[in-house]
Order: structure tokens, then sequence, then C-alpha cells
């Protein structure tokens, strides 16, 4: 038992170790890229490494400053993302980027795949009256809400499942649609276990299409009714029973 | 002088894709992140490399920045020190120092106690490092001013590399307790 204790902590200190080693820098590629790994799949993790990051990066104050070649800037510039014409809701650009890194990362659910399967079979009709339910994610193995709808009533439930908001932050879900220039805040969601409330504004074509994204904002809820914080949750509706 | 609060006010701009903001966040902090890389790769062709794709990486993911966490300039020079290190660790088969464009970088890394402008934040973190032992320090020092391994250390410490990794893990260790309760 004790030694148990004994070898958690002592786990634990080395996970903190290699987390302050890999700010100090002293990691070789392997132990990077095993940490970078870690930073990845593990928010606690992740924490530790922004702490020793965030603290030593105080010591850059003494490094004397160097102007680069006048001409990095223009390869800089040549090197952006074209622009996309008119400017897009924050929010509708981060989802898209979001998807997109799922896509590609291959990081996106089988169950979405599945899903998406299931809902090109169902796109032509709507479903009448009945329950949808959307898995709100981060990966495959992060799921942070439950979403379910009644269509006839308009009611939603939240269920947060392995969502944790930062300390002093609160998560908001959004709904998001192409139909309107920015995305509608549904409220705050996820100070207790289950959150209820209703969608009345919204018709059901609307609440079927529309994707759900949860964001991490100040207590209370976004102050200005747009989203400000990173997107941690995102998920579109299907029927809970066909 | 760019206010930490006109760079959050870039960086939110950079967000909605302001190309204009993006100008300005480069030209109030890119002397500093080349010196940091600069003095991490000895090598501009490498910095450049580096430079370009922190502000590809900062334009992509301003979004990510969040003010409550870090300052600007803290969030930006850790991306630009990261990609450096990963870069050297990276070509760590050849050693930068032998190749022949390797220029030639004060061998003394900065006296952080002769910053120009000693903030908070470095006057707490050098209080906490000044307490190690001298070689402990200089290592630590070594390590984050120029990227050093812990092979590079054991080489230049003449001492084998595991002894190395437990000193650093110590002066770690040591830093955190006199930093403080160690949250994040």
């Amino acid at each position: 038992m004790a030694m148990d204790e004994d070898r958690k902590y002592s786990d634990r200190e080395d996970r903190e170790l290699l987390a302050g080693e890999y700010a100090l820098g002293t990691l070789d590629a392997r132990e990077r890229a095993e940490a970078e790994r870690l930073i990845a799949s593990d928010p606690a993790f992740a924490g530790r490494v922004r702490y020793w990051e965030y603290r030593l990066a105080a010591l850059t104050d003494a490094v004397d400053p160097v102007e680069p070649p006048s001409s990095l800037w223009q390869r800089i510039l040549n090197a952006l993302p074209p622009s996309g014409g008119a400017q897009i809701i924050d929010l509708s650009r981060r989802l898209k980027r979001w998807q997109a890194t799922a896509y590609v990362a291959g990081a996106i659910a089988a169950s979405l795949l599945v899903f998406i399967g299931v809902r090109e079979a169902y796109q032509s009709r709507l479903p009448e009256g009945g329950k949808l339910v959307a898995v709100l994610q981060q990966d495959k193995v992060s799921p942070g809400f439950l979403l379910t709808v009644d269509l006839r009533t308009k009611e939603f439930t939240v269920r947060r499942v392995g969502a944790e908001a930062p300390r002093d932050r609160a998560f908001e879900l959004w709904l998001v649609h192409d139909k309107f220039p920015a995305p509608r805040s549904l409220g705050v969601i996820g100070d207790r276990e289950f959150t209820q409330a209703a969608l009345s504004a919204y018709d059901p074509k609307i609440i079927n299409e529309a994707t759900y994204a949860v964001t991490v904002e100040p207590p209370g809820g976004s102050p200005t009714g747009v989203a400000t914080g990173p997107i941690v949750y995102v998920g579109k509706l299907i029927e809970a029973v066909p | 002088m760019t206010s930490a609060a006109d760079l959050v006010a870039h960086l939110a701009a950079v967000r909605q894709g302001d190309r204009a903001a993006f100008e300005q966040l480069y030209a109030a902090t890119r002397a500093k992140l080349y010196g940091v890389v600069l003095r991490i790769l000895k090598r501009h062709d490498l910095a450049d490399e580096v430079i370009q794709e922190t502000y590809l990486k900062i334009w992509g993911n301003a979004g990510s920045f969040d003010p409550a966490v870090a300052s600007p300039i803290t969030w930006m020079v850790t991306i630009a020190r990261n990609r450096a290190i990963d870069l050297v660790r990276k070509r760590s088969e050849t050693s930068i120092e032998e190749e022949p464009q390797a220029m030639d970088v004060a061998s003394e890394f900065p006296n952080p106690l002769a910053a120009r402008e000693l903030g908070e934040e470095l006057k707490r973190l050098m209080d906490c490092v000044g307490r190690l032992e001298a070689d402990r320090k200089n290592m630590v020092l070594l390590a984050y001013y120029d990227g050093l391994s812990r092979e590079q250390l054991a080489a230049k410490f003449d001492k084998p590399v595991n002894t190395i990794k437990t000193w650093l893990r110590r002066s770690l260790i040591e830093i955190r307790e006199c930093l403080g309760s160690g949250e994040g």
C-alpha cells in the first residue's frame, strides 16, 4: 500500500519534471516528442508545461533584441494562407478550422463518421417530433457533454459527461448555423450535471442542421454575446431512436 | 513602446484575419523573438526559418491565446523558443557549433540581473535561480538561453549525463519550491 502511494507520487513527480525539462529545453528529440504527445492528450500535463514555460519565459527579458532581416516580413506574408474575402464570424472560422484539423488528424470520432452516413440517409426528411442527441466532444476519446433535444417541445438537456471547466471559467453552448451571421448563445452549461433550457426561438430545421459548440468563457458566460474563448467541444445532432 | 494591452488588441484583431494588426504585432515583437531564437540556433538562416514558422503559427493560433493565462509576449516567445529547441534537437546529430556557417555568439549567457528592465517576474525568478549552487545555476541558464541538451551540458561540465539530469531536476524542484505553490 505504502509502496503504491510512493510509486504514484514518484510517477506524478516524474511527469512534473518531464514538463519542467520540456520547458527548460533539455530533453532529447525522442523525449520531446513523447512530451508533445502528452501535451496533446493530457490537459493536466499540458497545464504543467505551461506553468514552467510561462515562469521561465521571464528569463528572455535579459536577451538582447536582434532585428531580423527586413526581407523576412515579405516571406511571412507570402506564406500566409489566402484570405477568404469577407470576414467570417470568428466562431464559425474556428469551428471550420477545428473540423478541418479533426478530419486531417483522423481524430474525428468513429461514431461521428457512422453518424455522417446515417445522416446522409435522413437528410431528405426532417425527424418529426422525435428526440435528437449529440455527443459534444473534443476528440474520439473525450466526450464533454451529451446534448438531447426534444423536437416537439424544443426543450433541450445538456448532461455534463467528461467536461471540467478551468478554474474561474464557465462553459457556454452555442448554436452555429449558416443562416445566422453569428453563433447564437444557448447559455452557460455544465455548472451542474444537467442543464435544461429551450430552443423556442428556432425552427426544427435549424435545430436539426445546426452545429453545437462549447467554448470556455468568463464566469456567467461571454459578456458581449460573442464567443471569446476557444472551442473545446463540438457536435451535431442525430436521432436518438430512428 | 507597445504595451501588453496593445499586443492583446493586436492578437484579437489577428484572430479575425486582420493583416494590418498582424504587421503591427510583428513590428512590436520581431526583434525580441529573433534575439531569443538566434541565441539558440546561432545561425541566421535557421533563425529566419524558425521566426517565419513562429509567426505563421501565431497567425493560425491567435484564437487560442488566453490573456488570462499569459501575456502576449510570453505566449509568443514560448512558441518561438519551442520551435528553435525542436530544430536544434532534430539536428543534434550534426552539432551546430561545428558547422562552418555557425556564427560566433558571445560565450557568456545574458546576465538576467543586468536586464535593462528587471520586471517583477524576472526578479522573482532570479531570486530563486540565484539560490541554486553556482554550477547548477549556470546549467539552468545555459540550457534556457543557449538551448543546450543534457548531453551538451554533460560535456561542458564534464559530468555523466545522468548526473546532469539529476541536477537539472533538483534545480527545477528548488525553483518551484522557491516560487511558491507551483499552481499554474
